[in-house]
């Protein structure tokens, strides 16, 4: 299985591409918000070498056939870092969307047109049948994305994540070829 | 045979690590439709030495098992323990029942003996069982291993035939308590779609209400198996809805249909299904446009024929008023054989009294050849 | 739901009112029998057990069963209990089912507990059928069935499990209403 190489893909307002080497100090700072940490399973406490580490393994992962296709979210005019989204491969014709918002992007709707365009990119250029959404109970955020992209809500999974070593409730999500919206 | 994979007893069964000479057994179970059409790697398999590596791969494994009859060693299926990986303490279990060997409980209390190894041994936290929608055999060994249905995953099984399967995903928890027999949702199916050369069947819905209606404006349907007496639109979508909501484990109810044109062409159901008795009762309509043409006898075979391995009934009953005959011949077709005549045992959509036959048919009948899809 | 109102029926030499847990001991004994829960397995195994059974018999407020102890009309101690179950207020059908204690086994205690049952489920209860289905390997019952002019309708397959999963063949019989009086004479002998 050969994958595109990484590429930018933009709709004007965010421009989303390979997470770099300058985007460190930025990722560092948004993993030290609690709110971030409760819900996404990042190292707590988050320091500088786990956004390098993450940084550089980015390429590697993203060519993997288990990998993950990580976009670093950003302002397309100012270049600031907003988010991070990524395509977690479960098959070849599957994956799953994650996604998290810095604290300071939040409340624009960023993750939403960020999500689109990675689903997008999953369906037309990847040929995805299938995109899974996968969030810790509760967290509604995720969930008010994931439904105005057309996920349909599947499930509740009872200690299915694992975060950090704990083991909490999950909930499902599907998306299918032309659901996206 | 190199990994150090435990041997456990199940009521019959021997789980054991694979060893070389299981191959020719395993060429042998990959012949089998069902096994290919649900494994990607058996489909694979098309020679002696195909299944002598398929054999080789999982002989490196601690967690998948040659299932064998403990009394001949007859290879009779496979279990395994998979995607720990993923994280530590979780699991998802897979599984297989050689074709011959289906409907005897194989599967059932393989995956209990695995799922007691999972938890108490490995120290798993969390077992997932992972099923096509449409394999219903599965739904039913998960529930009965007490797997919790969590959700239905759309598209989401790849079994390596260039289908994606909707899948029910059930899991145990550690600290689920056991599954008691009995419990009326134990063994209970929540959905299940089944074809014959003509037919679909399938769970109805609300959108159904409007064929219903015509289906049920019929004098022999009011007389013999009448629906709600309210028939106004809003009254049949929540009848339909309702009858297409299996949730509370007692009935297991089809809506028939023309598999080219999708005409409702009449009903079939399970019900009274007690799962502490292994039985159940079974009842069926045909529209008034459809008579005549074998659609009950065909669609109650089809229902028959999934019910008593994906529910594991061993008698499921059939009650007709001695005065509609036509539903003595459907019985006698599908294998339901006359027990009794119960004397003004039920009062029928007409009001009156009536005579009925009892009829039933067994998990070990002979069926009758030709008579079914 | 409507209940059952409670009564009391004389027969003969018996006597047949709801349960009272004043006789758990007896009823105890009676259902520890070998002979007793090789067909009825009651899930009673001491006093308390037993007597929340006498409980459950007596509560007839869910109109579905009316248990009886009976009794020696004379002695006044439980020799049997009989219950008309599955009883369906709407459709006039039910079942009936009965046990006799060990102490008072050969006396017709049984088949004249079943027919002042099913005089009154006739009668004052107005049912139309009442179905008496046992298994057929248990060739008593189906004398007191016979006694008691349950016609024999179907032999049913493999129809009852039992809590060891051992299936077994049964009777179905069943007595309507309409059907011709028989005669119980409840001083006759051994059944």
């Amino acid at each position: 299985m050969t994958y595109p190489e990484p590429l930018t893909l933009t709709d004007g307002r965010l421009l989303m591409r390979l997470p770099e080497d300058g985007d460190v100090a930025a990722i560092t700072r948004a993993c030290q918000d609690a709110e971030l940490a409760h819900w996404v399973p990042v190292p707590v406490p988050y320091e500088e070498s786990h956004a390098r580490l993450f940084v550089a393994e980015r390429p590697a992962r993203w060519q993997a056939e288990d990998g993950e296709m990580t976009f670093a979210v950003t302002d397309a005019e100012t270049a600031e870092l907003l988010a991070m989204v990524g395509l977690h491969a479960h098959d070849a014709t599957m994956r799953e969307l994650g996604f998290w918002t810095a604290p300071w992007a939040r409340g624009r709707g960023v993750m939403t047109d960020a999500a689109r365009l990675a689903c997008r990119f999953g369906f037309d250029v990847l040929h995805l049948q299938r995109i899974e959404w996968q969030a810790r109970v509760g967290n509604d955020a995720s969930r008010r994305v994931a439904e105005k992209l057309g996920f349909r809500f599947e499930g509740t999974c009872r200690a299915r994540l694992l975060h950090r070593g704990e083991r909490v409730d999950g909930w499902i999500g599907g998306l299918l070829p032309g659901e996206l919206t | 045979m190199s990994a150090d994979t435990a041997v456990l007893e199940a009521g019959g069964l021997q789980l054991r690590g694979w060893s070389a000479g299981d191959a020719a057994g395993v060429l042998d179970m990959s012949a089998d439709p069902a096994a290919r059409q649900w494994s990607s790697s058996m489909r694979r398999i098309a020679s002696l030495q195909d299944a002598g590596e398929w054999v080789a791969a999982r002989c490196r494994s601690e967690t998948e098992w040659a299932v064998c009859d403990a009394a001949t060693g007859e290879l009779v299926g496979r279990i395994g323990l998979f995607g720990m990986a993923q994280g530590p303490a979780f699991a998802e279990i897979g599984y297989s029942v050689a074709a011959g060997w289906r409907r005897r409980g194989v599967a059932r209390r393989a995956v209990a003996a695995v799922t007691a190894y999972g938890f108490q041994t490995l120290g798993l936290a969390r077992i997932s069982l992972v099923h096509a929608v449409a394999n219903a055999g599965s739904c039913a060994v998960a529930t009965g291993a007490g797997y919790v249905f969590e959700g239905v995953e759309r598209s989401s099984l790849d079994h390596g035939d260039g289908i994606r399967y909707d899948a029910h995903r059930h899991a145990r928890l550690a600290t689920d308590p056991f599954p008691t027999d009995g419990g009326s949702r134990v063994n209970a199916p929540l959905y299940a779609e089944l074809e014959s050369d003509r037919l679909l069947l399938r769970p109805p819905t609300e959108d159904d209400a409007g064929a219903t209606r015509r289906l049920l404006a019929d004098d022999d349907i009011r007389r013999w198996n009448p629906g709600p007496d309210d028939t106004s639109e809003a009254a049949l979508r929540t009848w339909c809805a309702g009858q297409g909501d299996w949730s509370n484990g007692s009935h297991a109810t089809f809506w028939v249909f023309d598999r080219s044109a999708g005409d409702l062409l009449g009903t079939v159901s399970l019900f009274k299904i007690d799962h502490a008795q292994a039985d159940a009762e079974v009842g069926y309509r045909v529209a008034s446009w459809a008579r005549g043409g074998g659609i009950a006898t065909e669609a109650m075979g089809v229902l028959a024929d999934w019910a008593f391995p994906a529910l594991e009934l061993v008698r499921v009953e059939l009650f007709h008023a001695v005065a509609n005959p036509a539903s003595c011949r459907v019985a006698e077709k599908v294998g339901f054989r006359h027990e009794g005549t119960l004397r003004q045992s039920y009062v029928y959509g007409d009001g009156s009294r009536h005579d009925e036959h009892l009829h039933a048919r067994l998990a070990g009948d002979r069926v009758p050849v030709g008579q079914r899809a | 739901m409507t209940g059952i109102e409670h009564v009391e029926i004389a027969a003969g030499r018996w006597q047949l009112r709801p349960p009272v847990t004043s006789e758990a001991a007896d009823a105890l004994a009676m259902l520890v029998d070998p002979l007793t829960a090789q067909w009825y397995p009651a899930d009673v195994t001491d006093q308390d057990s037993a007597a929340a059974w006498c409980l459950r018999g007596a509560d007839w407020s869910t109109g579905t069963h009316a248990t009886f102890s009976v009794l020696d009309a004379t002695s006044g101690r439980l020799v049997g209990n009989v219950s008309l179950w599955g009883v369906d207020l709407a459709a006039l059908t039910a079942s009936v089912g009965y046990r006799t204690a060990p102490w008072a086994r050969g006396q017709g205690v049984a088949p004249a507990a079943v027919d002042a049952v099913t005089g009154w489920a006739f009668g004052a209860l107005g049912l139309e059928r009442v179905e008496l289905p046992h298994r057929v390997a248990n060739p008593a019952s189906c004398r007191v069935a016979q006694k008691c002019g349950y016609l024999l309708e179907g032999v049913l397959r493999q129809e009852y499990r039992d809590a060891d999963g051992v299936r077994w063949d049964c009777h179905l019989h069943a007595r309507l209403a309409a059907d011709p009086p028989v005669s119980i004479d409840p001083r006759a002998g051994a059944a």
